[in-house]
């Protein structure tokens, strides 16, 4: 088989497409992004000008005028964070900002660092107490053997664990028997546990179960099928669900709920996003004029206060925003001196303010494995500079003897990397609140 | 933004990023798709690329988004049709009337391969790239272009039967 058979194959195999036309549609989604765009930054001006005589406004009225305003996505949150309004682009990262690259066979050699977890994070599934028996607070892990393939193992589906601040675990059952599967994920998910440790919410087929760990009661979120990643507010009292078009708000008390609209509709693609300690929803979203150009969008009450154009950073995943800075899994193009180059996948940390990149931490392997595969993705931020991550390390096998996870701890301005915790099974899933550090 | 000049190069060009769009993502619609918001991007940069290079600009953006939508639909454990010849891909169901054996066999043997491999060899063999260009499309060196090709083409011969049979028979 010769390069130009292979060539002339592909020629063969293409011919009879038609040709559409294309190219009226794109004018007029670059119209539509255009406008939207001169009206964000009037309206950004036009406050700029109101706070300059005193006049309070609000962005969200003035930035929604150029098209339907969307549903809330819940209910207005706090005070307004003092972050950035408008549209900006996001700068390539520049190589002075790019941290050594992380080599995950050498994880053992790492120092340790106390985040505030065990080193194990591996429940003693028999000698766990019930929560029933031994209540707790507010809990610093969840952590439930599940996921794709649970079929292949001997596990109980509707049962999960969580640790306590006294370090003990504790064994939850979760009302929701049958819906529990995993056939299309795990159900217990690194978002589950609630900002303030005292819920779990977890996906089934058809619905989210919300269990509250105060009396152990389960609360059934229908949702007809399987949802995507959800959100937690910062109050821990309202669950994002994104469902498409269909996605909604859930007061999870009262099971009163709010459509998301278009904050959590990506077209083709699942949600990705989480909301930060003001309110902020944090998500990549479709840009303004439906292009599905898949930028990064600051959501406020349900109205678009900020939209980034994310394309020199590469594919934003498991966006963690803090109040200063936003950490997310990616691969982005690094700005050096022979132009562009995107070789590792990584975690960057972008601050809020400008969306420059101020810090990227590249993992050695192949590129876009561990963006395809979930392997690699920020967890929390232990202070306005170190982050929390997990890292399965490329190559890993997927049986008992398997090397797990690692949690680890990134200092973002130091580029110091260290070791915090560790879990065996891969499909164990993990979500982690760890007690901020006195 | 000068909508004759971007029209014009557009409609020049169009046809040719569909069927390259089609050869990377297995599915007509998709390619449509990839094209419509390529060429929304190229537009909302005009004024910038219409003195460079826009053709290589469009591709970097297909290729780009084509491995975004991949990845972000591994994310959810969607079952990947094109990686299970048995399977049609989605909105472009077995029987369409735009689909010939040969177009069959091109995408099934093409689903074979992984997301750069895919991109390098329509690069180099459809649009007959040079490697610096496909590089410079990429975003990766020429001896990675020399590598993923040669890569690619060895699966092709071994794990594509029906194309080899394609090829005897023409």
């Amino acid at each position: 088989m010769s390069e130009q058979q292979i060539g002339d194959l592909l020629h063969r195999g293409t011919e009879h497409l038609p040709d559409p036309d294309l190219v009226s549609g794109a004018l007029k989604g670059a119209r539509r992004h255009r406008r939207r765009r001169n009206v964000l930054v009037s309206g950004v001006a036009a406050l700029a000008v109101a706070a300059a005589i005193g006049v309070p406004s609000a962005l969200s009225r003035s930035s929604d005028a150029g098209d339907p305003a969307p549903a809330s996505p819940g209910p207005t949150p706090g005070p307004d964070p003092a972050a950035a309004t408008g549209h900006l682009t996001a700068p390539a990262p520049k190589q002075s900002v790019v941290a050594p690259v992380l080599d995950p066979q050498g994880i053992d050699a790492l120092p340790t660092h106390d985040a505030g977890l065990p080193q194990s994070l591996d429940p003693d599934e028999e000698s766990a107490t019930d929560l029933a028996d031994d209540p707790i607070d507010h809990a610093v892990a969840a952590v439930k053997a599940d996921g794709l393939y649970l079929d292949e193992f001997d596990l109980e589906q509707d049962v999960f664990f969580v640790l306590g601040t006294d370090g003990d675990w504790r064994r939850v059952h979760v009302e929701a028997p049958a819906d529990l599967t995993g056939d299309r994920g795990p159900a217990l998910l690194p978002e589950s546990l609630s900002p303030d440790g005292t819920k779990v919410a977890l996906k089934g087929n058809t619905a989210v179960y919300v269990v509250d760990l105060a009396d152990g009661s389960t609360t059934r979120v229908k949702t007809g099928r399987w949802a995507g990643m959800t959100a937690w507010q910062p109050d821990s009292r309202h669950l994002l669900v994104p469902l498409g078009k269909q996605g909604f708000v859930v007061d999870v008390t009262d099971g009163q709920r709010t459509p998301a609209g278009w904050a959590t509709d990506t077209g083709a693609g699942p949600f990705t996003g989480a909301y930060e300690p003001g309110g902020r929803l944090v998500s990549v979203a479709d840009d303004s004029h439906g292009q599905e150009l898949e930028n990064i969008v600051e959501t406020n009450g349900g109205s678009r206060a900020l939209e980034v154009e994310s394309d020199d950073i590469g594919q934003p995943l498991y966006l963690l925003p803090g109040a200063r800075d936003l950490a997310m899994t990616t691969y982005p193009m690094i700005r050096t001196d022979k132009g562009l180059r995107g070789k590792y996948d990584g975690l960057l940390v972008a601050e809020r303010e400008s969306y420059r990149t101020t810090a990227f931490l590249p993992v050695d392997g192949p590129e876009g494995y561990y963006i395809t595969t979930d392997t690699l993705r920020p967890r929390t931020w232990l202070d306005d500079h170190t982050l929390l991550f997990s890292l399965r390390p490329e190559g890993t096998k997927q049986d008992e003897a398997d090397i797990g996870q690692y949690f680890l701890v990134w200092d973002t301005e130091t580029g110091r990397v260290s070791r915090a915790s560790h879990t065996t099974l891969l499909w164990r899933s993990v979500s982690v609140l760890p007690e901020p550090i006195e | 933004m000068d909508d004759a000049e971007f029209t014009q190069w557009a409609i020049g060009c169009q046809r040719q990023l569909v069927r390259t769009a089609y050869l990377m993502s297995g599915d007509l619609q998709r390619a449509e798709d990839l094209v419509q918001d390529a060429l929304t991007k190229v537009a909302l940069r005009w004024h910038k690329l219409r003195h460079t290079n826009p053709d290589a600009y469009v591709r970097t953006i297909l290729v780009r988004d084509n491995i975004s939508w991949w990845r972000r639909h591994r994310r959810e454990s969607v079952v990947d049709a094109l990686r299970d010849p048995a399977v049609q891909p989605a909105g472009h169901p077995a029987g369409h009337p735009a689909d010939t054996e040969t177009s069959l066999v091109v995408r099934a043997s093409l689903a074979r391969l992984t997301e750069k491999q895919r991109a390098v060899v329509v690069l180099r063999h459809f649009e007959d790239r040079s490697e610096r260009e496909t590089a410079e499309i990429l975003g990766i060196s020429v001896g990675t272009v020399k590598s993923q090709n040669s890569a690619a083409l060895a699966r092709l011969r071994e794990g594509a039967p029906e194309l080899l049979d394609l090829i005897g028979r023409t």
